[in-house]
């Protein structure tokens, strides 16, 4: 009897609670849409002065050419490993032109699945900043802080290399 | 185990038993059922508490900043855990959590130590662990607001279940988590002075669990007027003090069974409360259901 009474109160509760997140998903997905049409226009703008400092950029080096272009990283694939959440975590680094051209995940023995899921996201940040001063994936923050000391350290032998 | 093998012999050899003897039994086999499936799951999927308390806070966190919600899998586990306790009840907190087995395991330890030195150990008085029930429901809303306004990642090593879910991964660097490992401390020091102490006064999880709507048949029953007068054994068996079918919010019962076995009247409706074995049946099938769903949902590891 109360099983039931109390069954009967709760659930329109949660379909309460249901249709808020509904409404609240749809209008912070327009949010995001909204956010990310105002960072296009920014991009857009910024990519506009880049390409003027990059052209006073190229004035600039021209006149001096007498500096040699430097390589940072030498090309090739480098791997290191880390301490991740619960044991090593290996990766293979691809440079090429001092670019980051790929990262893969070589070992990763030790790691809850469902965390390391979650910090593999970690790789698509690395490779948009083209820098490992990157956030660590919160909610996985040992699996993806290996994953990033990891790649800065085979980064530091692409250095070496040079 | 070898008890348990000794019980198939006996009854293979057909010899009568008394009531008594055969509630004894059962009870021991009831147990026993428990604590195997406790040490599966503790063993191969102990992140499922943590996990899925992570898939709330990333929910809240989300709606602090005003970004959409996103299916992670943390937030897969979260919502799998609560379908889950809606249709069997709390079987999750009473059989597959490893922060309650953890919390059963320290308060056996505790019984153990009793039944050697013959000397009572203290316990919290009635009255305060009835006021600290409502603790938990403070709790998560604390931990909600704070990730709300967006101030709970920086508290990140104030947490004694992130120090816990390291632990069962045997990882051991532990400096930035001093706090949390002296909650931690504290808590398993509380767990010996009362049966599932952070479930029934901190666990935010398990205060999310204790409001759903479960469904009614997946709630125990008791008929008070039928009890025997002035009994309260179910009551007094119970870890989590929960006395059965009265005002009493049904969703604070972590559906462990232990009261069923107990009454001398069988006064505890349940399915399959006159055959065990068909009992017994069903907890391991809602286990295995339990433990698919998670390996679904990778939450489950083979080191
Ligand atoms: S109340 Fe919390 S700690 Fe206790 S068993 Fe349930 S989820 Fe686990
Ligand atoms: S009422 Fe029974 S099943 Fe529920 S928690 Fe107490 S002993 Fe376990
Ligand atoms: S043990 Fe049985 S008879 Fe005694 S109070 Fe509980 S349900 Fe009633």
């Amino acid at each position: 009897m109360k099983a039931n009474r109390q069954w009967m109160l709760r659930l329109p509760c949660v379909i309460l609670l249901i249709a808020f997140c509904a409404a609240y998903q749809t209008q912070a997905k327009a949010w995001q849409r909204q956010s990310e049409e105002n960072r296009a226009a920014a991009a857009e703008v910024e990519a506009y002065n880049a390409n003027i400092l990059a052209m006073q950029a190229q004035l600039a080096q021209e006149r001096e050419a007498e500096t040699a272009a430097v390589q940072k990283y030498a090309d090739g694939s480098y791997t290191a490993s880390a301490m991740g959440f619960g044991g090593q975590i290996e990766v293979r680094v691809t440079v090429r032109q001092d670019r980051m051209e790929e990262i893969s995940v070589l070992k990763h023995d030790g790691e809850d699945a469902v965390y390391f899921e979650e910090a593999t996201a970690v790789i698509d940040r690395i490779l948009a900043a083209q820098s490992v001063e990157v956030d660590a994936v919160a909610g996985a923050t040992f699996s993806s802080t290996g994953i990033l000391e990891a790649v800065r350290s085979a980064l530091s032998q692409a250095e070496e290399g040079t | 185990m070898i008890q348990f093998k000794q019980d198939i012999a006996s009854s293979a050899e057909k010899k009568p038993l008394s009531l008594a003897q055969r509630r004894k039994r059962d009870n021991r086999r009831r147990s026993l059922v428990r604590v195997g499936i406790q040490i599966v799951f503790f063993l191969f999927a102990p992140s499922l508490f943590t996990s899925a308390f992570t898939g709330l806070k990333q929910a809240f966190t989300a709606i602090g900043g005003g970004a959409p919600l996103e299916f992670s899998g943390f937030a897969c586990v979260f919502v799998m855990l609560c379908l889950f306790t809606v249709v069997f009840g709390r079987f999750f907190c009473g059989f597959a959590c490893s922060f309650g087995a953890l919390g059963d395991f320290v308060y056996f330890l505790r019984t153990k130590v009793e039944k050697k030195t013959k000397k009572k150990l203290p316990r919290l008085p009635k009255k305060l662990a009835g006021g600290l029930a409502c603790l938990p429901f403070l709790i998560l809303t604390a931990v909600v607001v704070l990730c709300a306004v967006g101030i709970y990642g920086s508290l990140s090593g104030w947490s004694p279940w992130d120090v816990f879910s390291m632990l069962t991964t045997l990882n051991l660097r532990l400096g930035r988590y001093l706090v949390g490992v002296g909650l931690l401390a504290g808590i398993v020091v509380g767990m010996a002075l009362e049966p599932r102490f952070f479930c029934r006064f901190f666990c935010p999880l398990g205060a999310v669990f204790r409001l759903l709507p479960m469904l009614p048949w997946s709630v125990l029953k008791r008929d008070t007027d039928a009890c025997i007068k002035g009994c309260s054994a179910c009551t007094a068996s119970c870890p989590v003090s929960h006395r059965l079918g009265t005002e009493e919010n049904a969703g604070n019962c972590i559906r462990c069974d232990k009261c069923i076995g107990v009454c001398p009247k069988q006064n505890i409706k349940t399915v399959g409360r006159k055959q065990p074995a068909v009992a017994l049946l069903l907890t391991v099938g809602k286990a295995a259901i339990l433990f698919l769903l998670a390996f679904l949902l990778h939450a489950v590891r083979f080191f």
